[in-house]
């Protein structure tokens, strides 16, 4: 009975305090629905992630937050819907690197610079792997095998003009590997050949094989972050093998430039707590995504570098002038 | 037992039930509204399905996928537009059999064939998942090079009387899938410079405006309809001696679903063409096929009903979605919190069994919603000629919109439309153009891949094994059809010159 | 025959152009050795020799004097106004809005597909275009195209 009535004593502090936070600690937000606009199809990954991530937002923020799935121009029609839409903080875009890639390398109307970046709220970390039947046990097996065999290494890309194709070009270049990098149409294809052993080792996010990892269909070569994931603490960063290749795959907002300085700061505000509550972070981890938070100052930093970054291997690899 | 049992108290103790009804009622209306693809009909629903317990929502979603592939075949058959990419090839006959006054009996067929489709994928799905998803696994790039170039052998037989002007539609439609990003280096190509080809053209695209455009464009020029045959304005089954001869045409869409469903990114159009191809060359009336054949409406009909179950195959057993719908529906098992793959079946074995259950459910939804909606949608054409044109051209240029919001594709849809007129004007052929614009693709990357993979050398083809035995049967089936067109020329000889 | 060699000459200035643009295609270190201008320069090859099949068998067909009936160009006229109405709709939509744009078009097309003027035709229209516009809206949830004019 006590402990029963400390309970709910307990709770109703809680319930009072968080009524009580929007109200102390942040300014209401000046808009009352807010929309979200994403170049991913309904259902796909990035648009499961924002529908996922406005279920923590919404009461944080006190907005109603809308998902608008602008498909189309590999992501063009997307930024441009939003650097068109009014800098009030009504509508933004949920970015990848998918927008600086789709603007480097076809130029539409409005590309990522059109946007001004907010946020950066996760690090989609990138893993290489490989069946499990696989003799190879590290990135620098596969690496060395490819080095000492060179133009047998057969290494999957999920799409042609991707982070990740990028990547494994680099590595080859790095390397004097001359392996054979294949690119897919999208992913699912790219593990069947994962799967039956056409293709030595892949590259993709963790969470796309979290499947076929889970039944230990594949193993984990090595990770192209800057240090270990949380989720593997034993599974060693490419750069720890040997190898210098890191490849930043970010998620963040993106809103029409100029935006007021107080909703920029409701956003600074409200991401950090959404990444501390506890039911979002077991989300979050589940889906093996890192929480890296960055300000507006940040971010246009890293949206800058990540885009002089690429602009340069595209350049190298010769498919931009 | 135990699964049935399972699924049973699945079914029994969810909403599972009015779900696939819920599921296919909107399935066919998305299915059948040009544009609104299956998968988009079935993210719609995603957010709705947060709130729902688990089996119910994959229920739901899957009973869409069932709704929508059948649903595409409603406006094929009634206007000439494809309502989904798969029914493009139901058009064809479809659309004869209706300008012949059986409407009623073209759209009974679709059903019936869809029905048994659907139940046969399902018992695919239910019974050999384990074994066809080591099929899947043998699927390499110079295998789906192989099954392309199986699916090109017959454009040839595609093309009615030219078979000059068959193969320059073929070669326009591999021109058209070479439009956007290249499958390799990821330049683009042909795009000048507008972001929005750069995902390519989407087959649907081509496809309503070759057939739904250029019909509206005809229309318009001559007299109001030679009235369709007033008696055949219900929906009519076939008959004893009809089912005997659809069987066949039947069972190819059969086994062609069941391999399309299984090979990611195949799915339920190439599945439709191959089947209506190969229930041609194997049909004891070719000649038929074009215009008004039913056998020609069974077969794809049929083939991409079997795909929405065994689509399920790569998803359920290696957690790989082959398809965009697939992929939905991991969305809504991933929203839940489950996983795919062989784990579902051991950890929450009420949504794996509960999800072929209601599959089942879904099936037999379609059929009963099936019977109700279709005599009203015989009744719905029948209007005045100048209205329907207005309404079926509003709905293109609707449709086609909702698919990427994009006017451009707009723009595209009517372009399409006026490369269809000239060609019927021509007479060129469609169906080589559909064909090359549909495996296009596929058939490039996979070229490209495989000799990415073997530094250059072609015996890569010869090599892997199923890569041979699709090849030889496509030079098989080729050497066979141009075989019997010689003996049916020399048959014909004297009798037309 | 006309058709024929009409379309056998739009085959090989469309192969042409075709390769000329397979041609300038940019070279990527990223391409293989088929390259993205591959499969672009068969296929424009095989247009231009298909096309050329053709314009010969036109041309032996007209030496032996058959001649085609050629319908009237009226037909054709009529038809391309059915097609400027869809480009007309293209144009007003993104500046109207969708909405009343699909009820002007229905209206358009039909009074042109030869229904009588009158109340009729404008009440069909105008209930129909509602309905579509409630179902892309409304029941799909698909931004349709907004004016800019209000």
């Amino acid at each position: 009975m006590f402990s029963q009535t400390k309970t709910t004593i307990i709770g109703l502090a809680t319930l009072l305090s968080l009524a009580a936070l929007p109200a102390d600690a942040q300014p209401k937000y000046p808009h009352a629905t807010v929309t979200m606009v994403t170049h991913s199809s309904p259902g796909s990954g990035s648009d499961v992630f924002l529908r996922e991530m406005i279920k923590y937002l919404g009461p944080e923020m006190g907005v109603n937050f809308v998902v608008e799935n602008v498909r189309g121009g590999g992501g063009a029609g997307a930024v441009a819907r939003v650097a068109k839409g009014p800098a009030d903080g009504s509508i933004f875009y949920a970015t990848t690197p998918t927008y600086i890639q789709t603007t480097l390398l076809s130029k539409p109307e409005f590309g990522y610079d059109a946007l001004d970046p907010i946020v950066t709220v996760f690090y989609d970390p990138e893993v290489i792997y490989t069946r499990t039947q696989s003799p190879y046990r590290s990135l620098s097996d596969a690496v060395n095998f490819a080095k000492q065999n060179p133009g047998k290494g057969k290494w999957g890309a999920a799409s042609p003009g991707s982070l990740e194709r990028i990547a494994l070009e680099t590595l080859n270049r790095m390397t004097g590997a001359r392996a054979a990098v294949v690119p897919h149409d999208g992913g699912g294809d790219m593990i069947i050949n994962i799967l039956n052993g056409t293709l030595d080792i892949g590259v993709g996010e963790l969470q796309e094989i979290s499947t076929q990892l889970q039944t230990d269909k594949v193993k984990l070569l090595g990770v192209l972050t800057e240090t270990r994931i949380s989720q593997h603490p034993n599974l060693p960063t490419a750069k720890e093998q040997g190898i210098n290749l890191v490849v930043t795959k970010f998620r963040g907002l993106a809103g029409p430039k100029n935006l007021p300085a107080n909703v920029v700061a409701a956003w600074e505000t409200a991401m950090p707590r959404i990444l501390a509550n506890p039911a979002y972070k077991k989300y979050y981890e589940g889906e093996n995504l890192v929480p890296v938070f960055k300000g507006q100052k940040d971010s246009r930093e890293l949206t800058t570098a990540f885009a002089a970054d690429t602009t340069k291997s595209l350049r190298e690899l010769g498919v931009i002038k | 037992m135990d699964e049935i049992a399972i699924a049973w108290k699945a079914l029994t103790t969810t909403w599972a039930i009015p779900a696939a009804f819920g599921g296919v009622i909107w399935g066919i209306f998305g299915g059948a509204l040009p544009g609104i693809s299956p998968s988009i009909a079935m993210a719609l629903l995603l957010p709705f399905t947060y709130g729902l317990d688990p089996v119910t929502s994959v229920v739901l979603l899957g009973s869409v996928y069932v709704g929508a592939e059948y649903g595409g075949s409603i406006p094929a058959i009634l206007i000439r537009t494809p309502g989904t990419n798969a029914s493009a090839a139901t058009t064809i006959d479809g659309y004869e059999m209706n300008k012949r006054g059986q409407a009623g009996l073209a759209l009974g067929i679709s059903l019936s064939a869809g029905f048994v489709g659907g139940l046969f994928g399902l018992m695919m799905l239910v019974l050999m998942t384990e074994w066809l998803a080591r099929v899947a696994l043998l699927f390499t790039p110079p295998a789906y090079f192989a099954l392309g170039v199986l699916g090109c052998s017959v454009v040839a037989g595609l093309s009615g009387g030219s078979v000059v002007k068959g193969w320059i539609a073929g070669v326009l439609g591999f021109m058209v899938a070479t439009i956007g990003t290249d499958p390799v280096s990821g330049v683009p190509r042909f795009t000048f410079g507008s972001p929005d080809l750069l995902g390519g053209i989407r087959p649907i695209l081509i496809m309503v405006g070759l057939f739904a455009v250029s019909e509206i464009l005809i229309q318009v020029r001559e007299p109001p309809w030679d009235k369709a045959d007033a008696r055949d304005t219900r929906l009519r089954f076939p008959d004893l001696k009809l089912w005997k001869r659809l069987a066949l045409p039947q069972a190819i869409g059969g086994v062609v679903g069941t391999i399309e469903g299984l090979t990611p990114g195949g799915g339920g159009t190439i599945a439709a063409f191959l089947a209506y191809n190969e229930s041609k060359r194997w049909s004891k009336y070719p000649e038929e096929f074009g215009h008004g054949s039913p056998e020609g409406v069974a077969a794809p009909e049929s083939a991409n009903n079997v795909v929405t179950a065994t689509a399920l195959i790569p998803l359920l057993s290696l957690g790989i979605p082959g398809s965009n719908s697939a992929a939905i529906l991991l969305g809504g098992l991933l929203i839940h919190g489950l996983s795919p793959g062989p784990l579902l079946f051991e950890r929450n074995p009420d949504v794996a069994y509960g999800l072929y259950a209601g599959l089942f459910v879904a099936n037999i939804a379609m059929f009963l919603i099936g019977l109700v909606i279709l005599t009203p949608c015989i009744w719905l054409v029948n209007r005045p000629k100048p209205y329907l044109l207005a309404f079926i051209f509003a709905l293109v240029v609707s449709g086609v919109f909702s698919i990427d919001q994009s006017l451009v594709d707009v723009g595209l849809v009517l372009l399409a439309g006026v490369v269809g007129y000239f060609m019927r004007w021509a007479e060129i052929p469609f169906l080589p153009m559909v064909l090359g614009v549909v495996l296009g693709y596929m058939v490039e990357s996979n070229f490209r891949r495989s000799l990415q993979l073997s530094n250059g050398e072609l015996m890569v083809f010869l090599e892997d094994p199923v890569s041979l035995g699709l090849l030889l049967c496509a030079a098989a089936l080729v050497t066979y059809s141009l075989m019997r067109e010689r003996r049916n020329k020399k048959a014909e000889t004297g009798v037309t010159p | 025959m006309i058709k024929d060699l009409g379309c056998g000459v739009a085959g090989l200035a469309l192969a042409a152009a075709y390769y000329f643009l397979a041609d300038e295609l940019p070279r990527s270190l990223l391409a293989d050795p088929t390259g993205a201008d591959g499969l672009p320069k068969v296929l424009a090859v095989m247009l231009g020799g298909l096309s050329l099949l053709v314009i010969i068998g036109a041309l032996r067909r007209r030496a032996s004097a058959y001649q085609a009936p050629e319908e009237g160009w009226l037909k054709h006229l009529r038809s391309a106004g059915m097609l400027g109405l869809g480009v007309a709709y293209l144009v007003l939509v993104g500046w109207l809005g969708y909405l009343p744009t699909i009820v002007l078009f229905i209206l358009a097309v039909a009074l042109y597909a030869g229904t009588r003027p009158g109340w009729r035709p404008v009440a069909i229209s105008a209930v129909g275009g509602v309905l579509l516009w409630f179902t892309f809206t409304r029941l799909f949830n698909i931004p349709m195209p907004a004016g800019t004019l209000f």
